[in-house]
């Protein structure tokens, strides 16, 4: 089989994936108590009958086989729905959400992998100099701390004990709508900063520590001896001959991180208000809002399936025994 | 504020950023902006969730309810605190005057000829009548459209004056009409089909004729509104009115304390003792329309037992059982009182002389014995070989009733009844309590000022079947006498006897202990020192916003 042919085979089955997850969490949406129009009942909310009304108008009076045949019927010519909850068109919420996660869980990779590369290089390196060992037991803590602790503990520190950057939301309202688009830019990158350092600590620190162990182990083989004893100097002995052979150890790790880029990091997104796909998610499920689901995990299906398929690609690049494997 | 700081100030590792900032706001347009900026006072308030809607008719939310209260008017105004009865405790808003017909079955409204929509159109009788339809439109399924029952059409006399009917004439004509009806533009909204208008254009940047007009709408992260500069009620103090949305409850209270905002409209437990020590925020106190109580489901077989709560000994043995005081205490330390009834000290003609059923465990327990309920060896009530134990429901939600379904479990317990506690998210709890699938539940409810709607939530149901329309009464509650009661306060115009008919009808569910009426929380809003609040209103406590005064923000 080629290797076109091959990630042909994967895209299809990636389909499969999409489509059977949709089913799935419709299925389930459908079967747990409640629903949209639940969540207000208890303090009032709409009349018994306007509630009826409104399940009429969504169809959710219909027998649940036609409805999953209307959900899937749509999709399937793209168009999402719209919102239960604020009737927003839900291809435009998620796509928004989207690129807010993506922004801040891209900073945050970006962040890790640079940390955690250069802190685990550094261990695996020199891994009885003092400084290897402070950061070695610094990101243990960090690694080991749940991840609403730590965000609420930067939250404190850098954000309402020095006064540096703002408690939280994605921008300042007043600069939003008073504010050159420079300061906007310069607004939200403010705002970025304490989320995104958050996600690239606690990503950073998975990082090096398999870039460590993956370092530790190249660095004893017989083949790094060799090469000092024919003289290679330490800088072209980390690049050439010891980093490489422990980047896919590496890029594995980096690609199970590679859904939560789409998925949204729930916690973070929470305790600093940033608006990504996490938080629509978990709103949406809460308040059984269908089709802001299904949007949701239409794109984080494929972000997880697509990036599956990217790293396997990456990992077979990057390292020649893997080439022997299908993909 | 520290917004402020950032524009103008120069953190030291931001350096780059804020010299690139600086960069931008050379022309002197940008220093014109900032210098706008510096003299504008504006208010943001820290909000757990988003508005739902911006068109009244849609909205469900409080937090949409603060904002479209600052775009729409009414015909009138309420004053605090809100008289129900007449029209006596409004003023003029959307209306300049009104006249009622002399059967009392009309009241004609002069529209305001200088009311202008944020358009620039001028506000006609015609929209009166056009949201009157989309309140009740059931293609529209508002929300609001049961506060309208009674109300037979609104016609169009001329251009400036519109004509409310009633089917028969009631105390609360005026109010129903005044309190419940925002005015929106038909001019932008007609064309638009009914079951549509969620997702229309207006609904993401509606217009409307209050003292704020819309600037804009980030989903899920702020909402701004600006003072409208020539409305024709003049324009407000504050220039800007900013709601931000902080979904969790520590990060929120972290932006007010550290200055990002100015308004958290209620603050509890460490919150609140963060805010009292804080030397930028203050605490102000303002009245509740809120009451925590724990239902029973009359209609359900508990214990084996059919309709095991329809047994009147026995709820006020278990009403007895309860220390209510120390519950409260415990749960919401001084940030709460034991409520009275089904209504608060703010609700209007609140009688806080009403003789409530004492904390008496000795008494709770001969009731049981008298009604078959026998205590084992084991200390558990049985009848029949059956224990006596029930389910009580609350939503996860909730931390205080978490607390409380803790505390009654332990007293419940001591006089030999068991209790288990289930905690389900609020979707569930609200599908549950409708569909009547619990044994008791603690529930809170924000009661409206008027005294009238009580019937909503504790009128018997229409129809005795199972498939009856329970409205709010999740208990299944029914009481004839109760009814009765209520009925004939609510129809009497005289406010001494009114008052008297209200305190017998609440006197009449208390005595027949409908429920076990827990608690009346504190409402404490955290507010910054630069903002000086007025007429927090019960039931509304944005709703003069506008007449709020802050300090305009300066740069440091």
């Amino acid at each position: 089989m080629t290797a076109g042919r091959r990630v042909g085979y994967r895209l299809g089955h990636a389909c499969a994936v999409i489509a059977t997850t949709l089913i799935l969490s419709f299925a389930l949406l459908h079967a747990a108590p409640g629903d949209a129009l639940a969540a207000d009942t208890a303090q009032g909310g709409r009349s018994p009958a306007a509630r009826a009304e409104l399940r009429r108008q969504r169809g959710l009076d219909q027998p649940f086989a036609v409805q999953l045949a209307h959900y899937l019927g749509r999709i399937g010519h793209g168009d999402l729905g719209r919102s239960y909850t604020d009737q927003r068109s839900v291809r435009v919420a998620v796509m928004e959400a989207l690129t807010r996660t993506l922004l801040l869980t891209g900073t945050g990779l970006l962040g890790a992998i640079a940390c955690g590369l250069l802190v685990g290089i550094l261990q695996g390196w020199r891994s009885d100099w003092w400084l290897s060992r402070a950061l070695g037991a610094a990101l243990t803590a960090v690694y080991a701390m749940p991840e609403f602790i730590l965000a609420l503990l930067l939250l404190s520190v850098l954000a309402y004990g020095t006064g540096w950057f703002p408690m939280g939301g994605m921008y300042d309202p007043l600069i939003s709508v008073t504010g050159t688009p420079m300061e906007r830019l310069l607004d939200t990158g403010h705002h970025l900063v304490v989320p995104a350092v958050t996600l690239a600590l606690g990503w950073g620190a998975a990082v090096s520590r398999h870039q460590r162990v993956a370092l530790l182990e190249t660095v004893g083989a017989d083949f790094m001896r060799t090469a000092v004893a024919k003289g290679v100097s330490p800088f072209r002995l980390l690049l050439r001959h010891g980093l490489r052979p422990s980047l896919p150890t590496v890029a594995a790790v980096i690609g199970l991180m590679l859904p939560v880029l789409a998925g949204g990091a729930v916690v973070v997104e929470t305790v600093f208000g940033w608006p990504g796909m996490g938080s629509l998610l978990v709103r949406a499920t809460a308040a059984r809002d269908v089709p802001m689901v299904g949007g949701a995990m239409v794109v984080i299906t494929t972000a997880v399936t697509l990036s599956s398929l990217a790293i396997d690609l990456a990992l077979h690049r990057l390292d020649p025994r893997q080439r022997e494997h299908a993909l | 504020m520290r917004r402020v700081r950032f524009l103008t100030g120069t953190p030291r590792f931001v350096t780059v950023l804020a010299l690139a900032a600086a960069a931008g706001c050379s022309s002197p347009e940008a220093k014109e902006r900032d210098d706008n900026r510096a003299a504008t006072a504006t208010l943001t308030i820290v909000s757990a969730a988003d508005a739902d809607a911006l068109i009244p008719s849609l909205v469900s939310t409080t937090q949409g309810k603060q904002v479209v209260d600052q775009l729409f008017d009414r015909l009138a105004e309420p004053v605090s605190p809100v008289e129900t009865v007449g029209d006596g405790g409004f003023r003029p808003q959307l209306a300049n005057g009104w006249s009622w017909s002399p059967d009392s079955l009309s009241i004609a409204f002069a529209i305001n000829p200088k009311a202008r929509w944020h358009d620039g159109t001028p506000v006609r009788a015609e929209d009166v009548r056009f949201s009157f339809a989309l309140y009740t439109d059931p293609a529209v399924a508002s929300p609001q459209r049961d506060a309208f029952e009674g109300i037979d059409s609104v016609t169009v006399r001329d251009s400036l004056t519109a004509v409310v009917w009633w089917h028969a004439r009631h105390p609360e004509q005026f109010f129903q009409v005044a309190y419940n009806l925002l005015v929106m533009p038909e001019h932008l909204l007609a064309s638009i089909a009914r079951d549509s208008l969620g997702s229309s254009a207006f609904a993401d940047s509606p217009v409307g004729s209050g003292r704020y007009r819309f600037e804009r709408w980030a989903r899920q992260q702020a909402l701004v509104l600006t003072a409208d500069r020539a409305n024709y009620r003049g324009a407000p103090h504050v220039q800007r009115l900013i709601w931000v949305v902080a979904p969790d409850p520590a990060a929120a209270n972290l932006r007010l304390l550290a200055g990002e905002a100015d308004v958290l409209e209620s603050v509890r437990g460490d919150a609140y003792v963060q805010a009292r020590q804080s030397s930028r925020v203050r605490t102000v106190e303002y009245p509740s329309l809120d009451y925590g109580y724990l239902l029973f489901n009359y209609d359900r077989a508990v214990s084996g037992v059919p309709r095991l709560f329809a047994d009147h000994t026995l709820r006020v043995a278990l009403t007895q059982a309860i220390d209510r005081k120390a519950i409260v205490a415990n749960a919401l330390d001084s940030l709460g009182s034991v409520a009275m009834g089904p209504f608060t000290h703010a609700t209007a003609g609140a009688d806080t002389t009403l003789q409530q059923l004492a904390f008496d465990t000795s008494a709770a327990s001969q009731a049981l014995d008298a009604r078959g309920w026998r205590r084992g060896a084991d200390g558990l009530r049985r009848k029949g070989g059956r224990v006596l134990t029930f389910d009580l429901l609350f939503p996860s939600t909730s931390s205080t009733r978490q607390r409380m379904a803790v505390l009654l479990q332990e007293q419940f317990k001591r006089i030999g009844v068991t209790t288990t506690i289930t905690t389900v998210e609020p979707a569930v709890f609200g599908a549950r309590l409708e569909e009547g699938t619990f044994d008791a539940a603690l529930n809170v409810w924000r009661t409206d000022p008027s005294p009238s709607t009580i019937r909503q939530v504790w009128g018997s149901p229409r129809g005795s079947s199972s498939g009856a329309n329970i409205g709010a009464n999740f208990s299944r509650y029914r009481n004839a006498t109760f009814d009765a009661r209520i009925d004939s306060a609510a129809r009497e115009f005289n406010p001494a006897t009114r008052r008297a008919l209200f305190r017998r009808a609440w006197q009449t569910i208390v005595d027949d202990a409908a429920a076990v009426w827990l608690y009346e929380p504190r409402n404490v809003a955290a507010v910054h020192r630069r903002v000086t609040p007025t007429d927090l209103r019960a039931d509304a406590w944005w709703a003069s916003l506008s007449a709020w005064q802050v300090e305009p923000t300066t740069p440091p």
